[in-house]
């Protein structure tokens, strides 16, 4: 009897360990770094995998249309401090963006696709020198404003067009902390 | 000894549950939040979805542009989109259940705002080695045909736009879009 609870305890055990690694693998791979040591990594340049696609659908949406769109994301700022709702930041420019761009922040925690807020290309409003600044709070602030919830860590999306596959290439963005 | 196959036993059990875990919790994950999306459609139609459900779907899409759907099932037969789109820019993207994009292409591609896919489910290794032995192929309509390995997927039209109110307009002129079985199926 002893030795069966033993070797059920084995089963369990590396059940559990097959989940796990599989839960892992799906958050890790697939991810390419943009451009060295900034913020910005996708996981949709140059994946192919079945674990880059099934962390979109796990999140139950899907990769943006390859080849049409850049997808990348930001989980640090440019200091490499965590991403934190509880504090505001500011995205400028650092060069030309492309024709159509878009930025939004999904937070963390309950339903945090309904209160995501995207400013894109056609809404943003251009400082008077042509470069673009965005402030990502939670209260309202001057020009663009990204709207963060809750109080928890959150994620930065940038989509582009036209790019190719491969991606490569990081959003023009810097992004520094402001007050916390 | 025992120890060993008991150690064996555990990494096999791993093995298991990891494939199975890859092979079923996404593709159920995400059917599940595409049948809350499409609730009220059904397979085989063209719709336009609203804001909150294209931003549930493609979370970083400005909500003021216009996204179509039509959710497939070519188990039955072929199932054609046939698109008749808005003049301006815009993206079609075909995908599988499992997120596999099969086919994309943008109105700079296409060159036309009218055209149409038909979209079979790929033929499996027995079918391609009937095939090979000198079975007729399926004759393939006019337009572009995309054969998709997964019998279900997600066809999806999205059209940006430059100002929210334009929305309305837009999303009524892409409803010219229809998506269903195809007339020539089973004969």
């Amino acid at each position: 009897m002893q030795r069966w609870t033993g070797g059920l305890l084995y089963l369990i055990g590396g059940a559990l360990a097959g989940v796990a690694s599989a839960y892992a693998m799906i958050q890790t791979a697939g991810i390419t770094r943009l451009g060295g040591e900034g913020p910005w990594f996708s996981r949709t340049a140059g994946q192919d995998g079945i674990y880059a696609q099934s962390y979109f659908l796990l999140a139950g949406r899907l990769p943006a249309a390859p080849g049409q769109l850049t997808e990348a994301m930001a989980e640090r700022d440019s200091a490499g401090q965590p991403l934190s709702a509880s504090c505001s930041y500011v995205l400028s420019s650092s060069g030309a963006l492309p024709l159509w761009w878009s930025l939004s922040a999904l937070s963390s925690g309950t339903n945090p696709l309904s209160r995501q807020r995207v400013v894109d290309a056609a809404s943003a409003v251009r400082e008077a020198d042509g470069s673009l600044r965005v402030a990502a709070a939670r209260t309202p602030q001057p020009g663009n404003w990204l709207k963060l919830a809750g109080g928890g860590t959150f994620t930065f999306l940038y989509l582009a067009t036209p790019a190719g596959r491969t991606g490569g290439r990081p959003p023009p963005l810097r992004i520094e902390r402001k007050e916390c | 000894m025992k120890r060993l196959f008991w150690l064996a036993v555990a990494l096999a059990s791993a093995a298991a549950a990891h494939a199975a875990f890859m092979l079923f919790v996404p593709s159920y994950m995400f059917a599940r939040e595409a049948r809350k999306i499409m609730a009220g459609h059904g397979e085989n139609s063209f719709f336009i979805l609203g804001p909150e459900d294209q931003a549930r779907l493609f979370p970083g899409l400005p909500r003021h542009s216009v996204t179509g759907v039509c959710m497939f099932d070519v188990a039955a037969g072929d199932v054609t989109l046939a698109a008749d789109l808005p003049e301006g820019f815009w993206i079609t993207t075909i995908y599988t259940d499992r997120g596999d994009a099969v086919y994309s292409v943008n109105s700079r591609q296409s060159g036309s705002n009218v055209f149409s896919v038909s979209l079979s489910l790929a033929p499996g290794f027995i079918d391609m080695l009937i095939q090979a032995t000198g079975k007729a192929r399926p004759e393939i309509d006019s337009g572009w045909t995309v054969l998709s390995p997964e019998p279900r997927g997600l066809a999806v039209v999205w059209y940006p736009l430059p100002d929210e109110a334009l929305r309305a307009s837009v999303a009524r002129a892409m409803m010219r879009t229809r998506c269903g079985p195809n007339a020539s199926a089973g004969q």
